[in-house]
């Protein structure tokens, strides 16, 4: 293993005439990755990745460089060349004032690794085959199964030329189950993921009987879906079930709230201290942990040797501060909270959400369906999009129809768009129970990141897609 | 990068077989990516990349599994191995596995061998000025300009060895207009070149999609319902044949979920379209030497006048299915162009929608979707009239390319694909 701090050498805050910040960052994913598909084993996979990368910033702009092979001969070259490509763009047009935060963490070590002893993947095989078989013995009818059981451990240690000595291991590790059943209006799908926080002996080593229950409800689902109607298209109310709530947020209100997504033009821009959404409204980015409990993707410092702290993004309806990172922070004159992440060793830290919450409020969910005389319940996200004018559409998985407060017949894939800042506006009921979502969410915005997302469930106007 | 040769893969697949693997595959891949970055109209990173990746492959007792890893020391080979026996051991016996056959692929050299850093440089600066003079409300928000050279060594125990080089540049802009206050749209436009002899602004579609955000900035919500034609952008073209191309293709074709399994030789789309697959053009930047499988890639015909003639399976899916496995791995598409020129298309049309850029999820497993129309516009007495948001447009992916009527004769071209502008009946636009 490379020793990043027998490099703190190497670092030169003064080169020239330039004053140079950079950090080193040595860094390992191992993820697994095994599918079953119809009882035939698609992907058998290991995939261990791993190397250096150092980052600089002279003159107004960043240098960044990366290489495989993480010996010190490739961290000393990393470090060069990120310098001499700070240097390079600086040379051409140097931005005198330019500045960034600085950090005063010092030494800091913390990893989630399993206490218990890894299990190897002839195991998880074996759980696979036997719970496909019992799927395949105990519903015929199915047309297709997939099973689909995957880790990520990502492990990093961080040197910073202001100090910092950073080492985390954050793993997760998920499993998901989808059924498709025939109908007359083609196939229908449905699928449920389980997992977290944590490897996958902290989640999955259980008795394989057990997950019966659970392939039973994605049976029913499944079933149910396959019977279900098209939800007519219009402006309606909808209750988002907390997963799809989770995702919508994240992705529509969330992204417009980083910071440089602000000073590219999001609809937050100008926003601060305004009311963007209904006084219901209090959407955090956890840092690590709430109340009490690690979040799904803990942070406790940053890519840039940052300490992570709770972000209250929008409180009681009101837009209260941005996502920094370290440059971004001195732009806005607020303090950075640990947002600056990198997905792999060659990725330079970009400004990311870790594990964001919508608080939950006082409605109960019998409740917030009776209020409804003729609308949607909403659950499972699929893939969808959100820019940075706030306007947004995500696919939806199923859900309910809601007649005269009641809960109706299982819907068929739809779909949900409106504007972020609207959307909040309406919601006029939050429930009283909240959830992490466990589909293993991963964020896309240049590199892919892992992320926690949680919500209630709300109740709130939004146009539903349908025929 | 000493370990890209022969020599040093083969050392590693006698290792694989002598762990007790009846047959096995080591791919070795190094990647090198430089790469400028510009926010909001102003260079902020200059980044460089070296990326290696070994993947071990082998097949034990019908049993087969897959090793990833980065390193290429004894010690981490020789876990991978160990890891991938383990791994093999507990999966369940496939016939269908195997490697393919020795054959002759010639060693493969093109595009550009090393990063042309003083250019890159020169050639962003230049697009800065020319979107700030000629687009002056244009507000950029990234802009991504990257070179990428990539080489590939394979070896396996059927003999086979193949080399290949490909150098490229990429070139990605975000951006939208802003006028008064008012904004349009974000918008995207990406394209591949093999030189930087070109402005930025002529690359793929770049400048016509710059040009039409400044029309945009009026955009107004759209109110009611549309059942008229619709015009699909290159761009959208492509996004929709994607989600349908992912029926010709192993997972729905082996799960039995797809819908064309029992259609070759049928017709699935519109007489008016034709899709091929030219991975070795050179009118594209990038080039398919081998298929995933290490097959040499060649041209193929996917949908011919709407006539389905292949599928674009892998060598396992063609197994499992006993169907042709596909000729290449579906680098660089190419839609006939019609007769029609785009004035005439739009020309026809008294009331309709021009798609810019669609905006959603994936079309459900019985091909329903409804979208959002981004960077989309009305189109009334044969012209492209206001700009319109908060546009949904639903229909079923299937029957869409069935409902072709008309394509353009113009094509745009991004270095990957050449594919034209195309009127659809039967989908239907609602707005608030």
């Amino acid at each position: 293993m490379l020793d990043l701090n027998s490099l703190k050498a190497e670092f030169s805050t003064t080169t020239g005439i330039y004053r140079v910040y950079s950090e080193i960052r040595y860094q390992e994913n191992r993820k697994i990755l095994l599918v079953l598909n119809n009882g035939q084993l698609e992907t058998n996979l290991v995939d261990n990745t791993r190397g250096v990368s150092s980052r600089s910033f002279t003159g107004g702009y960043w240098g960044f460089s990366s290489y495989s092979n993480p010996s010190k001969d490739s961290a000393i070259s990393s470090l060069r060349e990120s310098t001499r490509n700070a240097k390079f763009l600086a040379g051409r047009s140097p931005k005198s004032d330019a500045t960034i935060a600085f950090s005063q963490v010092g030494k800091f070590e913390k990893s989630y690794a399993s206490q218990k002893s890894t299990v190897t993947t002839s195991i998880w095989l074996e759980m696979l085959k036997f719970l496909d078989a019992m799927i395949v013995r105990k519903y015929p009818d199915l047309k297709a199964r997939q099973l689909r059981l995957q880790s990520l451990d990502i492990e990093k240690h961080l040197v910073t030329s202001d100090g910092q000595e950073i080492h985390t291991m954050i793993p997760r590790a998920h499993f998901t189950i989808s059924m498709t059943k025939s109908t007359k209006n083609g196939p229908v799908t449905f699928h449920d993921t389980r997992g977290g926080l944590g490897q996958l002996q902290d989640h999955f080593l259980v008795l394989p009987e057990s997950f019966e229950s659970w392939i039973d409800e994605i049976y029913l689902m499944t079933t149910r879906k396959a019977e279900g109607v098209f939800a007519g298209a219009g402006v309606k109310d909808v209750i988002l079930a907390t997963d799809l709530a989770a995702i919508v947020l994240h992705e529509a209100v969330g992204h417009a709230t980083e910071a440089d997504l602000v000073l590219a033009g999001s609809v937050a821009a100008d926003q601060l201290e305004r009311l963007v959404g209904s006084p219901l409204i209090t959407f955090i980015d956890y840092a690590n942990t709430y109340k009490g409990t690690p979040c799904p993707q803990p942070v406790h410092v940053d890519d840039e040797g940052i300490a992570a702290e709770n972000t209250t993004i929008i409180d009681s309806g009101i837009l209260k501060t941005y996502m920094n990172n370290r440059e971004s922070a001195v732009r806005f004159e607020q303090k950075p909270t640990g947002h600056a992440r990198a997905f792999t060793y060659a990725d330079e830290p970009l400004i990311r959400m870790r594990n964001t919450a919508l608080l939950p409020g006082k409605s109960k969910i019998e409740n917030m369906i009776e209020s409804i005389e003729d609308g949607y319940y909403l659950m499972k996200a699929g893939k969808g999009q959100a820019d940075t004018s706030g306007e947004f559409m995500f696919a939806v998985g199923t859900g309910f129809e809601i007649k005269d407060g009641k809960l109706g017949k299982v819907l068929r894939d739809t779909s949900v768009s409106g504007l972020a800042f609207d959307m909040l506006q309406s919601v006029t009921m939050v429930a009283d129970e909240f959830k992490w979502d466990t589909s293993g969410y991963y964020c896309t915005k240049k590199q892919l990141m892992p992320v926690g997302v949680g919500a209630p469930a709300i109740k709130c106007r939004l146009r539903v897609g349908g025929r | 990068m000493d370990h890209l040769n022969f020599d040093f893969l083969k050392k590693i697949l006698s290792r694989i077989i002598t762990a007790g693997f009846d047959q096995a595959e080591v791919i070795c891949t190094n990647e090198h990516m430089t790469e400028m970055q510009v926010d909001f109209s102003d260079f902020s990173l200059l980044r460089n990349t070296e990326m290696d990746q070994i993947t071990l492959r082998g097949i034990i007792g019908g049993r087969y599994a897959t090793v990833m890893i980065n390193q290429v020391d004894d010690h981490s080979l020789q876990n991978a191995v160990a890891q991938m026996l383990e791994s093999a051991q507990g999966a369940p016996i496939d016939t269908a596995r195997a490697f393919a056959p020795a054959q002759l692929v010639p060693m493969n050299e093109m595009g550009p061998l090393e990063p042309m850093y003083y250019q890159m440089h020169e050639r962003v600066s230049q697009f800065l000025k020319a979107v700030g003079e000629a687009y002056p409300e244009c507000m950029l928000k990234q802009s991504l300009l990257r070179y990428i050279r990539t080489r590939t060594l394979r070896v396996n125990t059927a003999g086979l060895e193949t080399d290949s080089t490909e150098g490229y540049y990429n070139h990605g802009v975000r951006f939208l207009s802003k006028r008064n206050g008012k904004t349009s749209s974000i918008n995207y436009s990406g394209a591949y070149s093999a030189d930087l002899e070109t402005e930025l602004l002529e690359w793929g579609g770049l400048r016509r999609a710059i040009e039409s955000s400044s029309r945009e900035i009026a955009v107004t919500p759209f109110a009611g319902k549309l059942e008229g034609p619709l015009i699909i952008s290159p761009e959208a073209l492509s996004v929709m044949l994607g989600f349908w191309v992912a029926h010709l293709k192993d997972e729905k074709m082996i799960a039995g979920t797809s819908r064309f399994r029992n259609s070759l030789d049928k017709p699935v789309a519109s007489p008016l379209l034709t899709l091929s697959i030219e991975p070795r053009s050179p009118q594209f930047a990038r080039q398919e030497f081998t298929t995933e499988d290490g097959y040499g890639s060649e041209p193929s015909t996917i949908i011919q006048n709407g006539i389905l003639k292949s599928f674009m399976l892998s060598d396992y899916g063609s197994r499992k299915t006993e169907i042709a496995r596909a000729v290449n791995s579906g680098l660089n598409w190419v839609v006939d162009g019609g007769t029609k020129t785009l004035i005439d298309l739009f020309g026809d049309i008294d009331n309709g929608l021009l798609l810019g850029r669609l905006s959603g999820g994936v079309p459900a497993a019985n091909g329903d979707f409804a979208i959002v129309a981004k960077n989309s516009f009305l189109i009334e007495s044969g012209f492209i009239s206001k700009p319109v948001s908060e546009v949904i447009v639903s229909g079923n992916l299937f029957q869409i390319l069935s409902a072709i009527t008309a394509v353009s004769r113009e094509r745009a071209n991004d270095g990957m694909s050449l594919i034209p502008w195309v009127c659809v009946e039967g989908m239907t636009a609602s707005g608030r």
